[in-house]
């Protein structure tokens, strides 16, 4: 079954299986943007829960025509957004690379530690970047978003989304000199 | 050389997100997010009634809403070309004769100059700009990935009036000969000081998507930082702006291609 027949199974007989489904389906490729933008595992899975709790809340005005992949991709942002903006004015900036993250095993100690300083560089150089541009970078290196698609999920006309990936990939270029 | 970059940062960024994922757990994440949601829905019947229910408000918003858009774009309509590039008009403008030279025969010339420099550097050279009398060129210290990235040639003209009833005379005029997503970062000195950043990125429908920064200081201090999206082969007006009780006008002109190069020539025999 497709997103849409599962949100269509859901909406129309309650069926809570379809809805198991669709979360099951999609929460691993939610997280994988919502990482890369909150750069906390605590905090990426708070906002991922938030994600599905607005989809599920939202599901009754979802278009069955339009793809559901698009809407939940906007969700995300917009989501990912706020959350950006209640964390800044909090002042809680926790920021979490990788490197934090226990490695799966030791047999490679050397490439372990390449790899941790690399993951702490890329962590802090993606935490450099506005929202905007960190989003443009994510969704469309991580999710393999299409310029057109993202334009339609930020709102925006595919010169600013070109322009913005242009701008995050120069900076991350620059800040990862050593490794690009 | 830009497409391999970007290649080789998608690689290091996915690899990256790989490790940090092995981290992560799905299965607590799953079953936290099933909680929150059996918590919004506690019994299937009703939930789907709350859904029916919901889609009846929502479509009265939906109503509502795309009453109000509709209202406002009637309202907006009259405005709409308030910010969007505007193409050079053909009529008699006496600011098309000052435009004479950004015309699109001459930047076609202009990347024949590509051939030479081609030649001359072996595939290097990265930008050329062109500016009063001074010229700036960057030439890398090894062969471009020429066949990926796009020749353009673009003209650049700043035109200014004091008072609304003169007519625009051209201020700054300036030539870039570029490739398609290469950064040219341009400093000129001839009397005045200019310093140009300017970015080009094809897009469909022969569309153009640009980013320029043109800062210059002397005789007059002027900023120009804009971007958008042109269409190649129409002088357009990219920006408009007042400053000192001047206006000014700045146009773009762009043209892609090139005919074939001698190191083309060659692999073709």
């Amino acid at each position: 079954m497709t997103d849409e027949q599962l949100v269509a199974s859901y909406l129309h007989t309650g069926n809570r299986d379809a809805l198991g489904q669709l979360i099951d389906r999609n929460v691993g490729r939610v997280r994988r943007v919502v990482y890369p933008m909150v750069l906390n595992h605590a905090d990426a899975d708070d906002v991922v829960q938030e994600v599905f709790v607005r989809v599920v809340r939202g599901l009754g005005s979802f278009r069955q025509e339009a793809q559901f992949a698009t809407w939940l991709r906007r969700v995300t942002m917009n989501t990912v957004y706020r959350f950006l903006k209640q964390r800044q004015r909090t002042r809680t900036r926790l920021v979490e690379t990788a490197s934090a993250v226990e490695p799966p095993c030791d047999c490679r100690p050397e490439q372990s530690a390449l790899d941790g300083e690399l993951d702490e560089v890329i962590g802090h150089a993606l935490e450099q970047l506005s929202p905007e541009l960190r989003g443009a970078l994510v969704m469309t290196v991580f999710d393999e978003v299409t310029p057109a698609e993202l334009a339609t999920i930020e709102g925006c006309s595919r010169a600013t989304i070109y322009w913005r990936v242009h701008r995050a990939r120069r900076a991350m270029k620059k800040l990862l000199k050593d490794w690009v | 050389m830009a497409r391999e970059d970007n290649d080789r940062l998608n690689r290091i960024l996915r690899e990256w997100l790989d490790r940090a994922d092995d981290g992560a757990d799905r299965e607590a994440l799953r079953q936290s997010i099933t909680q929150a949601v059996d918590r919004m829905t506690p019994m299937a019947d009703s939930g789907n009634e709350t859904g029916r229910r919901r889609r009846r408000t929502s479509r009265t918003i939906c109503a509502a809403v795309a009453a109000a858009a509709v209202l406002l774009v009637a309202v907006l309509w009259p405005f709409r070309n308030a910010r969007q590039p505007e193409p050079l008009p053909r009529g008699n403008d006496p600011t098309q004769e000052l435009l004479a030279k950004l015309d699109v025969d001459e930047l076609q010339r202009r990347l024949a100059l590509l051939d030479q420099l081609d030649d001359l550097f072996e595939d290097r050279w990265e930008w050329m700009v062109e500016c009063g009398d001074r010229v700036d060129m960057h030439v890398s210290s090894k062969p471009m990935d020429g066949v990926s990235s796009e020749p353009v040639a673009v003209r650049l003209a700043v035109l200014v009036r004091d008072n609304p009833a003169e007519a625009f005379r051209v201020e700054e005029k300036t030539f870039v000969l570029t490739r398609a997503e290469q950064p040219v970062e341009a400093v000129l000195e001839d009397g005045v000081s200019r310093k140009l950043y300017f970015w080009v990125f094809p897009i469909d429908d022969g569309l153009f998507t640009y980013d320029v920064d043109l800062q210059t200081t002397e005789p007059r201090k002027m900023s120009i930082r804009t971007s958008g999206a042109v269409a190649s082969g129409r002088p357009t007006k990219i920006l408009s702006f007042e400053q000192d009780g001047r206006q000014y006008r700045v146009y773009l002109l762009l043209v892609p291609g090139r005919p074939p190069s001698a190191s083309d020539r060659t692999r073709q025999a």
